[in-house]
């Protein structure tokens, strides 16, 4: 295969990785019933949280835990409104997310651009020297690898465990789970803070690995793309993996160009990862899908619809009213 | 009841206000910063002078039309987060205009009357069309409004840095020349403050609360908020008033984009709405959706813009502090509203069942 090619495709898995985190963590949020839309901030203020403890202690394993250990607490946060206070999530979500946010990049100020993060690259030996898997997949850095595991672990979790059947059973029909002996407000706890420490991890994965630098720009936003990414990939990691890495390739097409074109049309391109991202909730969530079916031929139908069919777990975003505790 | 009520209200803000000011104390503490006196260089900064006043009420009117808007959307049950975007491209269409008027303009007799309108027209369009194609991306697309709202922001400020960095820019900054006097919104002679722009705010916001009291459009989009399945079954037309309502906030979004350009900045600039449009989001979070105290509330928020800014400009370095604080004041008040409201609706809940069962 083409150099140039294998190394954009690795290139396009690497920056992906903190999306992928931040997606797989609210998915697994999301089928739990859960929403946390203070993603986006959540990202933003770990990958500072990250980047400071990374850089005063000199160990990435120091700065990851700082990293999960916010976005953690923060979706504690979104949790407990939720679920003790009934509050919207969506207006807290909200909040939170500007919230975190400019935090973030006020106490960012005097980490700008200071440093540079010394690499966590880590090619595997032996797996590496595969021919192009080897030099996409396994010549990465540690949160690259981080990424992968999450999507295969999740997908595992989710659709080959006990565990994770209850987790789909409390996002799709709390009440059957409820009477099948489930405490379902626990495990909304318990995935709302595992998938809140995996945006975390994502954050890091920014500050510590991508860039591998602290600044304001070049995280937020990523975090709405993981949010609707999930919907896209229809609350699926494999797909959610998909979506992140159609969103991280074009990226690489923009920057590849980027050089010949004037900044007036470079500033249009970067608007074209949004655009993929509305045309491909399109795609997924309005009714033409089904019409699309209509004119292709039968034999296409099945893979299509697993690759595009998106419904939501029946119970996102609502409040469990647990009997015997008020 | 009703006295009551605005009683609780007043003690959970009061008790939020408290919770963000020690929040923001600590955070100057850490800073080695005085906070103190910082409090007292703020409130001598948005309520000393006249001109401090002035900013203030200026700062607020652009705040005012947002949340003005959002008080629609929201009463009807939508999360116009898109807001931001439809300030900056009010912020584009009028600069459209703004930027063609010459300096001199005596010779334009009747014509130069009509600048000032058609400038806020096209403003009002800009972000119509903007929250417009959010609605269709809902209602055609079947995409919640919050992700096409969060999409739409986004490529609103590439579509401004286009225009800047390219065919509108002037000089080595990416940004458009200043506007000739003619464009702008009429100034007070001594003060930094347009009565033209207050009068077009005051009225549009009273036109909204008149509009949520006592108009059919108003009490269709209470039904929408509260249940759009039954509303829908109940004869109100739900499509056709979500998109009104999303176009009406975005007419006023639009406007306040307007009043960036043609009084705030005086031209047009990267990050020309500043965050105004999600502020007023967070006013009407603050608010509740209760139209009656948003004008006092937005007055409020906007002295935290006002006085951050005079804190970052200060010379003394034991107050001297980044305006990005201000930014975080806000968004913690606004969550600890959230908070203190959920709790006091919890323990409300909690004693009126102990009252029940004996």
């Amino acid at each position: 295969m083409d150099e140039l090619l294998v190394r954009t495709l690795a290139d396009i898995v690497k920056v992906g990785a903190p999306i992928v985190l931040a997606a797989v963590g609210e998915t697994l949020t999301e089928r739990g019933g859960v929403v946390n839309l203070a993603l986006d901030g959540s990202l933003v203020l770990s990958a500072l949280a990250a980047f400071v403890v990374g850089t005063g202690t000199g160990s990435v394993i120091a700065g990851a835990l700082a990293g999960v250990g916010v976005g953690l607490i923060i979706a504690l946060i979104v949790a407990f409104c939720s679920i003790e206070l009934r509050l919207s999530q969506v207006a807290v979500g909200f909040v939170l997310t500007l919230l975190c946010r400019d935090l973030a990049l006020f106490l960012g100020i005097p980490y700008r651009n200071a440093q540079v993060f010394p690499t966590t690259f880590l090619p595997i030996p032996v797996l590496k020297d595969v021919p192009v898997i080897g030099a996409i997949f396994f010549n990465q850095d540690l949160f690259t690898y981080l990424s992968f595991i999450a999507v295969i672990a999740a997908w595992w979790w989710l659709f080959r465990t006990k565990a994770g059947l209850t987790l789909r059973a409390v996002g799709e029909r709390p009440q059957a789970a409820f009477v099948r002996g489930v405490n379902v407000n626990a495990v909304r706890y318990l995935y709302t803070a595992l998938g809140g420490g995996l945006v975390g991890l994502g954050g890091a994965a920014y500050t510590l690995g991508v860039l591998p630098t602290w600044s304001d720009t070049g995280i937020a936003g990523n975090g709405w793309i993981a949010l609707a990414i999930v919907i896209f990939g229809g609350w699926h990691p494999f797909r959610v993996a998909l979506g992140v890495y159609l969103v991280a390739g074009l990226r690489s097409v923009v920057t590849s160009i980027q050089a010949q074109v004037p900044p007036q049309v470079v500033e249009l391109l970067n608007a074209l990862p949004w655009l993929l991202m509305l045309l491909t909730l399109f795609l997924v969530s309005g009714p033409y899908l089904d019409r699309l079916l209509r004119v292709l031929p039968p034999r296409l139908h099945p893979p299509i619809r697993t690759l595009l069919r998106a419904r939501p777990p029946s119970a996102l975003g609502t409040v469990f009213e647990q009997e015997g505790r008020r | 009841m009703n006295l009551a009520k605005a009683r609780g209200a007043l003690l959970t803000f009061s008790g939020a206000l408290g919770v963000a000011l020690v929040l923001i104390a600590l955070i100057m503490l850490s800073l080695d910063k005085a906070p103190l006196a910082a409090g007292r260089r703020f409130l001598d900064g948005v309520f000393g002078t006249p001109s401090a006043r002035a900013d203030v009420v200026m700062a607020a009117l652009p705040m005012l039309l947002c949340a003005a808007g959002l008080l629609l959307t929201f009463t009807a049950g939508l999360w116009n987060i898109g807001v931001e975007g439809q300030v900056t491209m009010g912020a584009i269409f009028a600069t459209i205009i703004a930027r063609t008027i010459p300096r001199d303009v005596s010779e334009w007799g009747i014509l130069a009357a009509l600048i000032l309108p058609a400038e806020l027209l096209l403003a009002m369009l800009g972000g119509a069309l903007w929250a417009g194609l959010t609605a269709l991306l809902k209602l055609r697309g079947g995409i919640n409004e919050i992700f096409g709202g969060v999409a739409l922001n986004f490529i609103s400020v590439n579509i401004l840095l286009s225009l800047v960095n390219g065919p509108w820019r002037v000089g080595t900054f990416p940004q458009t020349a200043p506007f000739a006097s003619a464009a702008l919104l009429p100034r007070h002679p001594e003060l930094r403050l347009s009565p033209l722009a207050i009068a077009i705010a005051l009225i549009a916001f009273g036109a909204v609360f008149m509009a949520l009291r006592g108009t059919r459009f108003g009490l269709a989009l209470r039904a929408i908020g509260r249940n759009a399945k039954s509303a829908g079954i109940l004869g109100v037309r739900v499509e056709r008033h979500i998109l009104w309502a999303m176009i009406a906030c975005g007419a006023l979004a639009g406007l306040a984009g307007a009043f960036q350009v043609l009084f705030t900045r005086g031209r047009l600039l990267p990050n020309i709405s500043g965050g105004i449009g999600f502020m007023g989001v967070l006013i009407v979070l603050l608010v509740g959706v209760r139209a009656a105290w948003v004008l006092p509330v937005a007055l409020f928020v906007a002295t935290v813009p006002v006085g951050s800014l005079k804190l970052a400009t200060s010379l003394d370095s034991s107050v001297q502090i980044d305006a990005a604080l201000g930014n975080v004041f806000q968004g913690a008040l606004v969550l600890a509203v959230l908070i203190g409201g959920g709790i006091r609706a919890r323990l409300a809940a909690r004693r009126k069942e102990r009252a029940e069962h004996g």
